[in-house]
């Protein structure tokens, strides 16, 4: 009975998300395994919301079949409108399944091997927990109990939501099975970065080689908020990743900019660092656009950014949440003071990039890839990744600074590896665009990439 | 192009890009190795992360259920407070474990330490607080005070009137 229950969360999440995707989708064909990512990252994030929002108003009994006739409906919808659209055709997609079945069985397998611990419970389990124990909504007073700002009353709720929406699908919390949850996010990092990279580049090896890199980065993968651990960082890093490669279809083409901005907005609700990561892409994207000439459309495309991030903002203000001090606010006088702690950051961010055990050999690869990217005019269109990785390494070695921690070494060792891993998607990307062919195409083949958007199922 | 047909400088570059390569996904392989656990998942267990971090931490055995009965004699307003060792960090998860368990009760934290120095891991009440419950992580209950131990490493006491 649990697996049906268990079916029917996945499926609701995925029907809302193909919805939307359908909804927001470019004009262009969008190959399926597009599309299955596009509608689970959506799908994550349109159940949240709605949960977030129904959970306030609709507490109770009648909130899990309204929560799934809206989904439904959402993806009924959605399948009615894609009839007869064109279907882009990726290559080596069928292989790709075959491993990704694989894949996702050691995932889900280890995942329910390694229970949730630390942050992944006590920061967004517990959320989903209390949810799920008072009709979906969780309890204004966790806000603005003063014995619980530990738990980081202010942290957004696109995770918990999503466990909620299981626990509620369930009939109770179940911190076996939402494990699974870690399958979903796997699925859809791997669909949308295969994706991409294939039809990006056209080359379905480097695609391989993109989503081979994502899963042997332990990370990303097996050390604490990786895919398997279930904290917020996995999926903060993915929807990073996704709206990092629809910002380059958006640079080069000019499409996509819906889903872009889709995957921006969803970004600060995932975790507050989100809000570093949407600015950082939303410069670049001010900047793509003001070179293309049409800012105006990027403006309006930003829009649902600024309205879910002032109206997280504005409910915490309305709960009386509790204020965490983690960091002194950000100050001239404040940067003075701790200067000092510069040479200690530089040399924690050095042996951090090079922890083996963490990011294996990511960032020797990724510089040599900038480097790469840099000389060979065919590569242009990824050059806005360099400045986008040092953009948030500064960013994010910066942020301590500010640290009001008595432990600046405690709150550096404790966070500073889990800011880095959405920094590493742009790093991924970038090795995976620029690693040689072993074999040289001769200078007729490889002028230009093929563009897949056109061929037809 | 074939392999025999580039120049070696381009040979040297293209073979450096894949021994990297192939060094990343060995370092990847052994993490991997490192992290599986070669048992069928606990798919099962509803409280499986509260009774992996109970047994770790306090010993117990079906840690939540147990801890969330003791809980359950006090009233859902009743001030709780940890004792346990100032600088030892597991007193961190020890205090998060109860507090979590015990919502919507407040529950606040008190790191023992030698005189003079500062506890690492707590999360003490504000002045004039009053416990109802106390729970007592790794060390003894205070001197005179009724109090029961759960296991090992956990002992819980009702606060004098």
């Amino acid at each position: 009975v649990n697996v049906l229950f268990l079916l029917l969360a996945e499926v609701s999440t995925i029907a809302a998300g193909f919805g939307l995707a359908v909804l927001l989708k470019p004009d262009r064909a969008v190959s399926r395994l597009e599309f299955a990512g596009v509608a689970l990252l959506l799908g994550s994030g349109a159940i949240s919301i709605l949960l977030f929002v129904l959970g306030c108003f609709l507490p109770g009994a009648a909130l899990v079949p309204s929560m799934a006739l809206i989904s439904l409906a959402l993806g009924f919808w959605g399948a009615a409108r894609a009839r007869g659209a064109r279907s882009a055709v990726l290559p080596g997609s069928r292989y790709f399944l075959l491993a990704l079945l694989a894949l996702l069985f050691v995932v889900g397998w280890q995942a329910g091997n390694h229970p949730l611990t630390a942050d992944g419970l006590f920061n967004f389990e517990i959320r989903a927990q209390l949810a799920a124990l008072h009709g979906g909504q969780v309890p204004r007073s966790f806000f603005a109990d003063p014995s619980r700002t530990w738990m980081h009353p202010g942290y957004p709720l696109f995770l918990p939501m999503n466990q909620a929406w299981i626990y509620l699908c369930l009939g109770g919390p179940h911190q076996g099975l939402v494990q699974l949850l870690s399958v979903h996010f796997v699925t859809a990092a791997a669909c949308l970065l295969y994706s991409g990279v294939a039809r990006i580049t056209g080359e379905s090896w480097r695609a391989a080689f993109a989503v081979g890199l994502l899963v042997l980065l332990p990370s990303a993968m097996i050390q604490p908020g990786g895919a398997t651990s279930l904290w917020a960082d996995f999926p903060l890093a993915l929807l990073f990743l996704a709206a990092l490669i629809y910002l380059v279809e958006f640079a080069t083409t000019g499409l996509s900019l819906a889903w872009l901005a889709s995957f921006l907005a969803l970004l600060p609700w995932v975790k507050r660092e989100g809000l570093v990561l949407a600015a950082v892409l939303t410069a670049v994207a001010l900047w793509v656009a003001w070179k293309r000439g049409n800012v105006t459309r990027l403006l309006l495309a930003l829009l649902p950014l600024v309205v879910l991030t002032l109206g997280w903002k504005a409910f915490l203000l309305g709960v009386h949440v509790n204020a965490e001090h983690d960091f002194v606010p950000v100050s001239l006088e404040a940067l003075g003071k701790n200067l000092d702690r510069g040479p200690f950051l530089l040399v924690a961010l050095g042996h951090e990039l090079l922890s083996w055990e963490r990011w294996s050999l990511l960032w020797v690869l990724a510089a040599a890839a900038v480097i790469e990217i840099a000389r060979q005019p065919a590569l242009a269109r990824w050059r806005l990744l360099a400045p986008i990785i040092a953009a948030l390494l500064l960013i994010y070695t910066g942020i301590y600074f500010f640290s009001a921690w008595a432990s600046l070494p405690l709150h550096v060792v404790t966070s500073l590896p889990r800011l880095l891993l959405p920094v590493a998607m742009p790093a991924l990307l970038a090795i995976a665009v620029a690693v040689p062919r072993v074999t040289v195409k001769a200078p007729d083949e490889g002028a230009s990439p093929p563009d897949l958007s056109l061929k037809q199922e | 192009m074939a392999w025999n047909r580039i120049t070696p400088g381009m040979k040297l570059r293209v073979l450096c890009w894949w021994l990297a390569a192939v060094a990343f996904a060995g370092c990847g392989l052994v993490r991997w190795t490192q992290f599986f656990v070669a048992k069928p998942p606990a798919f099962q267990n509803p409280d499986a992360a509260l009774d992996a971090l109970a047994l770790q931490h306090f010993g117990l055995e079906h840690g939540a259920a147990t801890l969330r009965h003791e809980l359950a004699a006090f009233p859902p307003d009743a001030p709780l407070l940890v004792f346990g060792p100032g600088k030892d960090w597991t007193l961190t998860e020890a205090h998060f474990l109860i507090s979590y368990l015990a919502w919507p009760r407040p529950v606040w934290c008190v790191g023992i330490v030698p005189p003079g120095e500062r506890a690492a891991f707590d999360h003490p009440p504000p002045p004039g607080f009053k416990a109802t419950g106390l729970f007592f992580y790794k060390i003894g209950p205070l001197p005179g005070l009724p109090a029961r131990r759960l296991s090992e490493r956990l002992a819980l006491g009702s606060a004098p009137p």
